[in-house]
């Protein structure tokens, strides 16, 4: 109790005697019991002797009903709640207020009530702000409790819904939190596997290196030794023998060519490819030069069309291109067929076509694709001697010019393989 | 060719080593060849260290063949060597390797490599690779006054 800034201290509800006589006693009933707010009287007891009208309307009761009956077992917990504790709550306050004398404000309490078997029964959830206040005597004696209540479950659900929202707005909040995180871990991931990448392309790099001498060294050996043999002692080989020697010479270049092959392809795809103008018409000069003897040989006819738009690309790059596309031309025509090839190029949009043309065996449509992958062959070595990879070193390479490779069928039979890179300006 | 030319090999590979022998024998290059296993003896054999001191036995070679895949010092670490340390500017030095890696190459000239030759596979290419180059450097090119 304060006595401060001279206020009159408060009184709770002391009975007075009916001393207005203007107001008969019976009014002082009509008056509680119309009150608009809840209250409900109880003796020290916790027998309800009073209940106003608000109250009544709030706990959905009848006063005939709940008047002379024990709080609690007008009040009960609700049973299906298992989290209840209204009547512990509402219990200890009262007995609080019994015991000391003073009022009890309650913190908000969820104390169900029952519904009425009119509305359908059960217990219908409420929240409640109770105020006990002890009634005394004029002898002090505390002779009535008031119980006021003020039905919060409205303000209760707005919260409940708001802390749903904040709820939901922290999970919001959460989420950015995790996807945030994700993303950094996401990046992390990144950057580790373009570390792992990168040692694995330098563990590649190192790899070729050691088959570039190491794979090499007994291929060396099988043929020098083969060689020597044949060579020094000649004499002594039976035809047989000799056949042998040929044979493995000749399983050893097929070795050889393979291992060069391989190399050629990993340091297409490892090493650096600059792009500059270059005059398309130059390497195909080059090409044919290169491959002059293979030509002979074939009695090959070879011609150069037209003119040779100015591409961007890389010289060392587009020549292996192409050497690997003409060789293809030679080797890919039947025994009693003469090669007729044909080199041209064509703009196309801002690009330009290489394209050799040939009358050979071509290559069914469904394999189209399939031929520009490593080590695929769609002939035994006996019929067409070869790698499997050239065609991949053409694709690789065209890919790392910024260009493209294809082949389609030839005019009046045969192939028409084709590179695109794009024009120099 | 005189006399005085020897041939310095460093090669760790005996298969190659012997065919590598074979075709100087059979190029009829008359300059006695020296063989050594790795970097290390390489470079003990060009100063003279150990046993390497007997010139009359081991003779300051004219030409070195030197491979770049070797033990303990690569052939291009005996270059560097040869070059910078050991003021050894006139001795012929051919790379004689398996590699045809750009940066071997490209490292091999810029440390002072007069050739560089990358052994091939095919057969009796040995030999006729090997008669060029002794004709070469032993034969036709006049080498700098002593």
């Amino acid at each position: 109790m304060a006595f401060t800034y001279g206020r009159a201290p408060r009184i709770w509800g002391i009975v007075r005697p009916v001393s207005t006589p203007s107001l008969p006693a019976a009014a002082f009933r009509l008056l509680f019991e119309a009150a608009p707010d809840p209250y409900l009287v109880l003796a020290p007891d916790l027998t309800i002797v009073a209940v106003s009208d608000a109250y009544l309307r709030a706990t959905m009761t009848q006063r005939e009903r709940i008047v002379g009956r024990a709080l609690f077992e007008v009040f009960p917990d609700n049973p299906a709640d298992p989290a209840a504790e209204g009547v512990r709550n509402l219990k200890a306050s009262l007995e609080q207020v019994l015991n000391h004398h003073v009022p009890d404000a309650m913190p908000v309490q969820k104390y169900d009530i029952r519904r009425p078997q009119s509305a359908g029964g059960g217990f219908e959830e409420r929240f409640w702000s109770p105020v006990n206040t002890p009634v005394f005597d004029e002898s002090g004696a505390l002779i009535y409790i008031v119980h006021r209540v003020e039905d919060v479950t409205a303000f209760m659900r707005l919260k409940r819904e708001g802390g749903e929202h904040q709820k939901l707005a922290a999970e919001l909040q959460e989420l950015t939190g995790k996807i945030e995180a994700e993303v950094y871990q996401r990046a992390r991931e990144v950057a580790e596997t373009s570390r792992q990448l990168k040692e694995a392309n330098a563990e590649l790099e190192s790899f070729s290196y050691a088959i570039s001498h190491d794979l090499r060294a007994p291929l060396r050996a099988l043929q020098g030794f083969t060689h020597a043999l044949h060579e020094d002692y000649a004499a002594e080989l039976s035809p047989g023998a000799q056949l042998y020697c040929r044979r493995i010479t000749a399983a050893a270049q097929r070795m050889e060519e393979l291992v060069e092959d391989l190399l050629a392809y990993s340091q297409l795809s490892r090493g650096d490819v600059p792009l500059k103008a270059l005059d398309p018409g130059a390497v195909v000069d080059q090409t044919l030069q290169t491959l002059a003897a293979d030509i002979d040989q074939r009695k090959a006819a070879v011609r150069r069309l037209g003119l040779f738009p100015q591409v961007m690309g890389c010289r060392p790059v587009l020549l292996q291109v192409l050497q690997h596309l003409v060789a293809n031309a030679l080797k890919f025509v039947a025994d009693d067929v003469v090669p007729h090839i044909e080199i041209g190029a064509e703009e196309r949009g801002g690009r330009v076509r290489l394209w050799v043309q040939d009358n050979g065996i071509g290559v069914p449509q469904q394999y189209r694709t399939r031929i520009f992958n490593v080590f695929e062959q769609l002939h035994t070595h006996d019929v067409y001697p070869g790698t499997g990879i050239g065609l991949a070193i053409v694709r690789r390479g065209m890919e790392r010019m910024g260009g493209s490779a294809g082949v389609e069928s030839g005019d009046g039979g045969g192939s028409r393989f084709w590179v695109e890179l794009p024009r120099a300006t | 060719m005189t006399r005085d030319h020897s041939i310095l090999l460093v090669e760790d590979s005996p298969d190659d080593a012997m065919l590598i022998e074979r075709a100087i024998r059979k190029a009829n290059i008359p300059a006695p060849v020296q063989r050594v296993e790795d970097g290390e003896a390489a470079c003990d054999y060009l100063a003279g260290h150990g046993e390497y001191a007997d010139r009359g036995k081991y003779p300051l070679p004219t030409l070195m063949l030197l491979d770049i895949k070797l033990p303990k010092r690569s052939g291009l670490e005996v270059l560097r060597w040869a070059r910078r340390e050991a003021n050894l500017p006139r001795l012929v030095i051919v790379m004689l390797t398996s590699s045809r890696e750009h940066r071997d190459i490209e490292e091999a000239y810029a440390q002072g490599a007069n050739s560089y030759l990358v052994k091939p596979i095919a057969p009796g290419a040995m030999q006729d690779l090997v008669k060029t180059l002794g004709l070469y450097w032993l034969t036709h090119n006049e080498p700098p006054p002593p």
